[in-house]
């Protein structure tokens, strides 16, 4: 490689974190505002594009994906209002620039208000995750492959994640259950009484790098 | 001519380089900090510099390979109940133009867990921290996180800002290697201007500030 290529791969990489940086938080506005928008950044065109939020299961493909997203109609409803943030993200890419790992850790808040569908009425909560987090390049742009939000808690803003870990399940309608979908893959909340070892890991330096396009 | 401007923006390029590796360092260190793996944690210090040290809030300074493993050592048992998650944001990092030192302030809220003391709590503060490269990699050289509040979750820092017996003030990391240097938590009754200031843009490149960074890392080691 010249110096004159090697130096482009380096600002490629540069470019590459920036992107998926503005990709994640451009998910998290979509998300804390209008959700049925972040279909916009999910890859359509790879194969095993995925989400997992808590313990909702797995929404398998576009389309099993946009079912959670445009569902509940409960997020519009007056007096609603979600924030996840992101971040320490931990971004690693491979070698090719086309597929890329994130972990970040994920506060936020949950307010639900005053009557809506399926939840406890009057609801304020302070909520805590991590973000696993598969992207791919399609065309040139990065999108969201496999996205997994990991809960640490969700609870009421007067009771604390001690007393209790989660304000409701996925598994009730209309979240669930998705009808391509398969079983959670891992939700383990705090536990007072036991280990936290709360996953996922951070992905290792260059752990992403023999990694290609699935 | 060609190499000249392709000299010129391999500079640039490393300087942007340079700030994401910082960030990345910095993230992980909180992810393995948050995972209790006191192993990964230590690997992200400085392993050549003598001076290399950490502090947290009351803990006093550890210095030294030595000192860092006091501070963060492994455990033979994991912990019941305990979760702690130390976050960093909104870093402003400057990096010396020779590439090789450089110092990042973050804020850092966070949250703590101690399940079999009935303890559920919020904790906020700030790093004030130098960072140093070693053989093209960066690592931590000085973390100093100063303590904003350390609060329960049903009190809140006006009325408890540190919860007692919490921090590394005390045995088994008691004694540090040498006294705290900087301490002023939240205080109700005076005014907060919770330091460290974030680095002025270019302040690594004075030289006595570099020259006072690079003392420390040598002659910082305990005698």
């Amino acid at each position: 490689m010249s110096g004159r290529e090697e130096l482009m791969a380096r600002i490629r990489r540069i470019q590459d974190i920036n992107a998926i940086r503005n990709l994640h938080n451009r998910y998290l506005y979509f998300l804390s505002m209008d959700s049925s928008r972040v279909m916009e950044l999910w890859a359509t065109k790879t194969p095993g594009a995925t989400f997992e939020a808590g313990n909702s299961g797995v929404y398998e493909g576009p389309e099993s994906i946009s079912h959670f997203f445009m569902e509940p109609e409960a997020r519009r409803l007056p007096g609603a209002y979600y924030e996840f943030l992101a971040d320490n993200a931990v971004i690693e890419i491979s070698d090719d620039g086309q597929v890329a790992k994130e972990v970040s850790f994920s506060p936020g808040i949950t307010t639900v208000w005053p009557e809506h569908a399926g939840s406890q009425n009057k609801l304020q909560a302070w909520c805590s995750g991590k973000y696993d987090i598969d992207y791919v390049k399609e065309d040139g742009e990065w999108r969201i492959w496999q996205l997994r939000w990991r809960t640490t808690f969700q609870t009421p803003f007067d009771k604390g994640w001690l007393h209790q870990q989660d304000i409701s399940s996925m598994r009730t309608p209309p979240y669930y259950p998705s009808e391509s979908g398969s079983l959670t893959t891992c939700y383990q909340p705090v536990n007072r009484w036991g280990v936290n070892y709360m996953l996922p890991e951070p992905p290792e330096p260059g752990s992403v790098r023999g990694r290609s396009t699935p | 001519v060609e190499s000249e401007e392709l000299k010129h923006l391999e500079s640039i390029v490393a300087h942007a380089e340079n700030q994401l590796a910082i960030e990345q360092l910095q993230s992980r260190y909180q992810h393995w900090l948050s995972l209790d793996r006191m192993d990964k944690v230590r690997s992200l210090f400085a392993m050549n510099a003598p001076g290399v040290s950490a502090e947290e809030g009351d803990s006093g300074v550890f210095v030294g390979l030595e000192g860092i493993a006091r501070l963060y050592p492994d455990k033979d048992t994991p912990e019941l109940g305990v979760y702690y998650e130390q976050r960093a944001t909104n870093p402003i990092i400057e990096v010396a133009s020779d590439g090789q030192r450089a110092r990042g302030v973050w804020f850092s809220p966070g949250i703590l867990t101690e399940g079999t003391k009935d303890i559920q709590g919020w904790i906020y503060g700030k790093y004030d921290n130098d960072y140093i490269k070693e053989d093209g990699e960066w690592r931590i050289l000085h973390l100093r996180w100063r303590e904003t509040f350390t609060t329960s979750f049903e009190k809140g820092w006006l009325w408890e800002t540190h919860i007692a017996g919490v921090g590394k003030c005390r045995p088994p990391y008691w004694p540090a290697d040498e006294p705290t240097t900087y301490h002023m938590p939240f205080d109700r009754s005076r005014v907060n201007y919770m330091l460290p200031e974030p680095p002025e843009l270019g302040s690594l490149d004075s030289s006595q500030s570099s020259e006072a960074m690079l003392e420390s890392a040598v002659e910082g080691a305990p005698r």
